[in-house]
């Protein structure tokens, strides 16, 4: 059987026109302006060599960002703690401060490729990737984080439910690039819950689904989130779960889920495959955070 | 800001020695490391970061050289598995590896004996799921990794 596919085979990556290492964030983004859609930006690696090999993505400058030192650390700042793009998943998983804060992302990382690859790869990577099997956006939606963006003509934050477009594609312009990700810290009591179906992780997941409850300040209040990974072109969020969940309990929230998620059938499994792992994945969340199902 | 439009001049310290190579903008590590500098320790697995088999010790951490631009390297420091030739920690290395037949066909076996190195190095002390945790970077198709995972055991136990 013929089996159509987008992948060139290879061994060597296609040519390049350039490549640069701006050491501060301005002259990174005049760089950046100057090139305009000839940029590829280049941190991790771990996702865009794989794309120029095999996607045959060639004549491009690489803008390595790297060394620019504004771009990278955890630091609280605020009600929010903010993670620069080029913050690696090690530095994350290894974080004390988002192990006690942002415990649905310590998670989630935690489950992220295998540890030569979190040396490497980085948050800011995960989210331009823009992958739909992406996984560190399933808990930065969650969390209603906000990703930052700068360009030559200044700065703007945008709510990442928003990033996403489609399959690698992203609200980005030419010339912005991503400076880090702001994440309010919840102030009440929040568990967490994160299922990865996979092979195994260093592969991507076959559908990933995170659950969050934050408690209110009043006995009983809560607010109820999840969000999926793999079913749809872009991770999804549904937030404000908890009336359907005090209707009909898991059965509601279900109605709700099913209606937005798309999967497709790929190598890793099925469309039918991944909706029995949205069904029991989500009742398994919803026992576990919640009690009932 | 270091770089330019054409060949760039790198120069970084590969097992001990420093080099310096003119590279192009498209030039991996792996690259560099087997075709410019003979290191064939370094093997071409699956270069999409999965396989594990082209690891190196790049600036003190284990990294798959097929997914990093030599271009980035300039003033890094690589070891490779030629890099231990010599020393005691390669020889307790095939010591363990040796008496627990830690390697069949021995396509992984580079990549497993850099972390050994980086193990007794760094992680004297690593416990038995962390050497598990580390040991998923590298795919071995041979020994199901019983045998692989009591040589790194054993590789950090008198260190």
């Amino acid at each position: 059987m013929k089996v159509e596919s987008p992948l060139t085979f290879r061994t060597t990556l296609p040519e390049l026109e350039g490549y640069f290492r701006p050491k501060s964030l301005d002259e990174a983004l005049s760089l950046l302006s100057e090139l305009g859609e000839r940029a590829k930006i280049y941190a991790g690696g771990t996702d865009l060599l794989i794309d120029m090999r095999l996607r045959n993505i060639g004549n491009k400058v690489v803008v390595d960002i790297k060394e620019i030192n504004e771009l990278r650390g955890i630091r609280e700042e605020g009600d929010s703690i903010f993670i620069g793009a080029t913050t690696t998943i090690h530095e994350i998983k290894t974080s004390s401060l988002i192990a006690s804060r942002l415990p649905l992302l310590k998670q989630v990382v935690e489950r992220f490729a295998d540890q030569f690859i979190r040396t490497r790869a980085t948050v800011g990577g995960n989210l331009c990737n823009a992958s739909p099997a992406a996984d560190t956006p399933l808990a930065l939606l969650i969390y209603g984080s906000e990703v930052e963006i700068a360009s030559v003509a200044g700065r703007k934050r945008v709510p990442i439910k928003d990033f996403f477009k489609g399959v690698k594609r992203t609200i980005l312009a030419p010339g912005e690039l991503v400076t880090g990700v702001r994440v309010p810290v919840p102030q009440g009591r929040q568990r967490v819950k994160y299922l990865r179906f996979d092979r195994s992780s260093e592969d991507l997941m076959i559908v990933g689904i995170a659950g969050a409850v934050f408690e209110g300040r009043e006995p009983g209040d809560f607010e109820f989130s999840l969000s999926y990974g793999a079913v749809a072109p872009t991770p999804l969020l549904f937030k404000g779960l908890q009336d359907a969940y005090k209707r009909g309990g898991a059965d509601e929230v279900l109605k709700i889920v099913k209606e937005k998620v798309s999967p497709i059938s790929d190598v890793r499994a099925s469309k039918e495959y991944r909706m029995h792992l949205v069904e029991v994945g989500t009742r398994l969340i919803i026992k576990e955070l919640l009690g009932g199902v | 800001m270091s770089g330019t439009d054409g060949e760039i001049q790198v120069k970084l310290k590969v097992n001990g020695r420093m080099r310096e190579v003119r590279v192009k903008p498209n030039e991996r590590l792996i690259d560099t490391l087997r075709e410019k500098l003979g290191l064939k320790s370094v093997k071409m697995g699956c270069l999409t970061g999965e396989c594990g088999t082209c690891t190196v010790l790049y600036n003190g951490q284990p990294v798959k050289s097929c997914l990093v631009l030599t271009a980035e390297a300039d003033g890094k420091e690589v070891i490779t598995v030629e890099g231990l030739a010599g020393s005691d920690e390669m020889r307790r290395i095939t010591e363990v590896f040796a008496r627990n037949n830690a390697f069949q066909c021995g396509f992984c076996t580079p990549a497993f004996v850099l972390l050994a190195y980086w193990l007794m190095k760094v992680k004297p002390k690593a416990t038995d799921e962390e050497i598990l945790e580390a040991s998923n970077s590298i795919l071995c198709r041979c020994t199901g990794y019983t045998q692989i995972l009591q040589a790194l055991k054993e590789a950090i136990s008198r260190v």
